[in-house]
């Protein structure tokens, strides 16, 4: 195990994509989190500083208006892991240096999500950094509140970055495996969810399965908008942090789980 | 000194059978050549041996599977296929990633880089390199544990002239310290300078395994050439001995199916005179050729007649 995390660890920093993606992600959360601070609606009795700072920090993701932008791009590292390996023969030369698969996918799992939780936890401080220096922030830096959200969307991204990789797994192709990311969880769940609330037709049938949808139910561990106002306006009622939490984490052990039996039983 | 022993190898796609049963040997201190027209399962029995596809069968490299090896790349090198590497990363680099993964310190790679003389590239990217530097880059990973066992699948591939006889040179020299040597070709002529033993297969069955020169010998191709004025009273010996007889049009004879003692003796016999007795050898692509021949799997077929060729534009 040792030495497939040495060859991955490796692996990872001899490539320009993994300094390129890790610049992208904290020069475009720096730019639009200092963006946002400064431009940031004033503190009073519509917005208090904890949904203001969380706003900054998740970009906007906290209040659902637009996804956790960061962790889109910290996936791609996770689709990396495996996409370079099929995309550029990679994958033999990978095998005969490390026979046993099972270390290999590990040590890419852990790899991919130890640098997905980390690249997240450096986007919160950056948001943090923003919200102090722009706006009043009453206390919210050291909220509960605020570091719900934070722990939120750093599980959320690390759980995204595996699911890249169990795809990109799954799939053997990267490009591929890039736009089921892309297109999955921003486009596809919104559609089906959308289809469910009108096929429901007021009726709880279909709302209830719009709520395991994953990654929705999974960006309700960074989501703080009041639960009465996303029923009234979608027309049902997701699960909570937790509940939400544990819908995306069964998801990702059963994608993680099925790359790996896959990855096992398939030919190199 | 390592053994590969290959035993009941199979593998089939969709129901089609790949590999078929392939057991061998591979000893060490020599080069065995692996032989088969395209399609005919070479790659995937590689493969099966490196345990990267799944099928049945055991291959051990001195009695231990692939698997089971600590440290694989100090043990067995392998070269699989051209440019298995990312684009962009540095040379160097690649071998460091492998390199990691085996405890294999990076001064060897220099040592590699240098012995497969691609130094001056070695902070280059691959993307950049030609089809030849791409499979030194490849053998440079094979040999980076200084390993007692390598497979190699078509390695002279994009190597030019100079290029195939450095690899050739280099594998005698590996096999002469004592490593088993496991290679792919389809260039017969350099198999036949290179080569110790043979493993030839076709359509996923064993045809022979053996020495070079056996194999080239039970050729039905190697004939013995005889020039004499009493062709009459002997001609008829040596077809009831089991020789077949043609004539050359320099009006010598071609006999097949007898050795050249067999064809003197009989001459001795029948009181015939000899102007001419020698062996001609099949070479290895005709030998090759004679034990493949029912095995190809993709055969072109001529076009019957002239080639029709559409007449210049303005005539009719």
């Amino acid at each position: 195990m040792t030495a497939a995390l040495r060859y991955e660890w490796r692996r990872l920093w001899t490539i320009r994509s993994t300094y390129w993606l890790i610049g992208a992600t904290l020069v475009a959360q720096g730019v639009f989190c200092f963006i946002a601070a400064a431009n940031s609606p004033s503190i009073g009795s519509f917005f208090d500083a904890e949904e203001v700072v969380s706003a900054i920090v998740s970009l906007g993701a906290s209040y659902g208006v637009s996804p956790l932008f960061s962790a889109y791009i910290i996936g791609l590292i996770g689709v990396f892991s495996f996409g370079h390996e099929y995309r550029h023969g990679m994958i033999r030369a990978t095998l005969t240096a490390l026979p046993s698969r099972t270390a290999v996918f590990v040590a890419k799992a852990l790899t991919t999500a130890v640098l997905a939780a980390l690249l997240a936890v450096a986007c919160a401080l950056i948001g943090l950094a923003a919200a102090a220096l722009y706006i009043d922030t009453r206390g919210a830096l050291t909220s509960g509140a605020v570091w719900g959200v934070i722990v939120g969307l750093v599980l959320f991204t690390t759980l995204f970055g595996l699911c890249g990789m169990a795809t990109a797994a799954l799939l053997r192709n990267q490009t591929g495996a890039v736009a089921v990311m892309l297109l999955f969880p921003s486009v596809i769940e919104a559609v089906v969810r959308l289809l469910l609330i009108l096929v429901s037709r007021g009726g709880n049938d279909a709302n209830m399965l719009a709520r395991f949808l994953p990654f929705d139910a999974g960006s309700q561990m960074f989501a703080r908008p009041a639960a009465d106002v996303i029923a009234d306006v979608l027309g049902y009622d997701p699960f909570g942090a937790v509940g939400g939490g544990i819908v995306l984490t069964l998801f990702t052990c059963v994608l993680v789980a099925a790359a790996l039996a896959l990855f096992l039983q398939r030919d190199a | 000194m390592a053994v590969i022993e290959a035993r009941g190898l199979s593998k089939a796609y969709g129901g089609k059978p790949a590999v078929v049963d392939l057991s061998f040997r591979v000893e060490p201190g020599s080069v065995t050549g692996f032989l088969g027209p395209n399609g005919s399962g070479k790659s995937t029995t590689m493969r099966l041996m490196l345990g990267l596809d799944n099928g049945t069968g055991t291959t051990t490299f001195d009695g231990r599977e692939f698997r089971e090896l600590d440290e694989p790349m100090r043990q067995v090198g392998a070269l699989l296929e051209a440019k298995p590497f990312h684009p962009t990363r540095k040379a160097r680099n690649h071998l460091r990633v492998l390199a990691a993964a085996n405890g294999i310190p990076d001064s060897r790679i220099d040592d590699v880089m240098e012995l497969v003389g691609l130094t001056s590239v070695s902070r280059g990217k691959p993307k950049s390199f030609s089809l030849g530097m791409g499979q030194r880059l490849g053998i440079a990973a094979a040999l980076l544990g200084d390993p007692h066992t390598l497979i190699l699948d078509e390695p002279s591939n994009g190597l030019d002239p100079q290029g195939i006889n450095w690899l050739r040179k280099l594998l005698r020299q590996l096999a002469s310290e004592g490593r088993a040597i496991f290679v792919s070709s389809h260039l017969l002529s350099e198999m036949a300078l290179l080569a110790d033993q043979l493993v030839v297969i076709g359509r996923g069955h064993l045809i022979t395994s053996g020495p070079v020169a056996e194999f080239v010998s039970s050729s039905t191709r190697t004939s013995v050439i005889v020039r004499s004025p009493d062709m009459d009273r002997l001609a008829p010996l040596l077809a009831e001995r089991g020789g077949y007889v043609v004539t050359s049009p320099d009006a010598s004879f071609e006999v097949t199916g007898l050795s050249q003692e067999q064809v003197g003796d009989s001459a001795h016999e029948v009181g015939a005179r000899l102007y001419e007795l020698m062996t001609r050898s099949a070479t290895l692509e005709e030998a090759f050729l004679d034990a493949t021949g029912l095995s190809e799997e993709f055969v072109g077929h001529p076009r019957d007649g002239a080639p029709h060729l559409a007449p210049p534009s303005g005539q009719s």
